[in-house]
């Protein structure tokens, strides 16, 4: 049984203040903070690209535990904002970069919000298929390549980062994590409103707010009932940190206590799909959480929900 | 219940702490007056779909920013 073991992330220093940006977009200071929830988003530094990300989020693992790169069966890096213009792929760049062995599969998942749950179950399911004992998946998504600076609708709410989670086997009173419960969904026909299409991301914010409060508490609910759980059950609902006020929304349709639903947001902003792994990163060790679901949703439009448990 | 109720329920339901006082003619401010803000409405307008099963356009959305304003639409639109 392939299971998560550890997550390690690097959100880069620089940071630009929304507070300091507001006046300029027509928004004051209490819709920054009780809004959006984003104080300052983060912004890579100008000799950081999406691969470099993903080497310093491996350091970082490093510190948490020692891996090493000819150990390592599998890369997966989970991006729609690839190395360089995407040839080789961002995970080639990252397996050349750590030196890895030539036995060692490596691929990139191009999805955005919802990748996290896409990469852990295609991750989870690839090694399982073919007996591999140390997986990476890396997210990594710097949309501040891709941002226009004069957008008030995205300019103040993407931040950039990276993270790295290990999946391996695992086993019962291990204290790692068995990720299960599985639901992927698309609808293609509404990916008008998260697009690229001039080199910079526009977005339609009411659509994708819609489609957030819509489609996702009706995905999660029907997880939770396939699995036959509960909200007492699930100790921590770890969202994709879109907005506060998406937050809080799914918070209100779900019907949910509202410290079962962390959030992040407020140094680094929405970090795509490294948004969830930084949150769990933070729950992965606190013993008095036991189960978790993790529910991303966005660009595609594309939305997944799944479950993990503490063994 | 009248459409106006409805609106101002929903409004209240969507936007934690809000008040909307018809005496004091709050149905007649804009929502800028009255502390709502962008993504408040689209929050309304969600709801205003989903409870009164009235789905309106992206571009009538930003005409319609006071109660009085939605609740004349709805009822031309339900006649």
């Amino acid at each position: 049984m392939i299971g998560i073991s550890e997550i390690a992330s690097y959100v880069p220093r620089a940071r630009l203040s929304n507070f300091d940006r507001a006046d300029a977009f027509g928004m004051d200071e209490d819709f920054v903070r009780n809004k959006l929830g984003i104080h300052s988003v983060s912004r890579k530094g100008p000799n950081e690209d999406t691969a470099s990300l993903c080497v310093e989020a491996f350091r970082t693992l490093n510190l948490k535990r020692t891996v090493s790169p000819g150990d390592v069966d599998l890369v997966i890096v989970c991006t729609q904002n690839p190395e360089g213009h995407g040839i080789p792929h961002t995970s080639a760049h990252v397996h050349g970069a750590l030196e890895m062995a030539d036995n060692c599969a490596a691929f990139d998942i191009g999805l955005g919000c919802s990748g996290y749950i896409y990469g852990i179950g295609v991750a989870k399911s690839f090694m399982e298929a073919q007996n591999l004992k140390m997986g990476l998946l890396f997210t990594a998504d710097p949309y501040s390549k891709i941002l226009d600076d004069t957008d008030r609708t995205t300019e103040m709410l993407f931040g950039d980062a990276a993270t790295v989670t290990i999946l391996e086997p695992v086993s019962p009173g291990s204290g790692a994590w068995q990720p299960f419960g599985f639901r992927f969904s698309t609808r293609g026909s509404e990916g008008a409103a998260l697009t690229n299409e001039t080199g910079y991301l526009r977005m339609n914010g009411r659509a994708v707010f819609n489609f957030s409060a819509t489609a996702v508490p009706e995905q999660i609910r029907q997880a939770m009932k396939a699995e036959s759980l509960t909200v007492d059950d699930v100790d921590r609902f770890l969202f994709h940190q879109g907005s506060k006020y998406i937050l809080d929304t799914l918070t209100r349709r779900l019907a949910l206590p509202p410290n079962k639903v962390p959030c992040n947001l407020s140094n680094q902003g929405n970090t795509v799909s490294s948004s969830i792994p930084l949150l769990f990163e933070n729950q992965l060790h606190d013993a008095s959480i036991c189960l978790v679901a993790l529910s991303g949703f966005g660009v595609g439009l594309s939305w997944a929900t799944c479950f993990a448990r503490r063994l | 219940m009248s459409t106006q109720a409805k609106v101002i329920s929903i409004i209240m339901d969507v936007v934690i702490g809000v008040e909307i006082d018809e005496s004091h003619g709050d149905t007649a401010r804009p929502f800028t007056e009255l502390g709502i803000d962008s993504l408040d409405v689209a929050g309304i307008f969600l709801e205003i779909k989903e409870k009164l099963g009235v789905s309106v356009a992206d571009d009538k959305i930003d005409e319609l920013d006071t109660v009085e304003k939605i609740v004349a639409y709805l009822d031309t639109t339900t006649d």
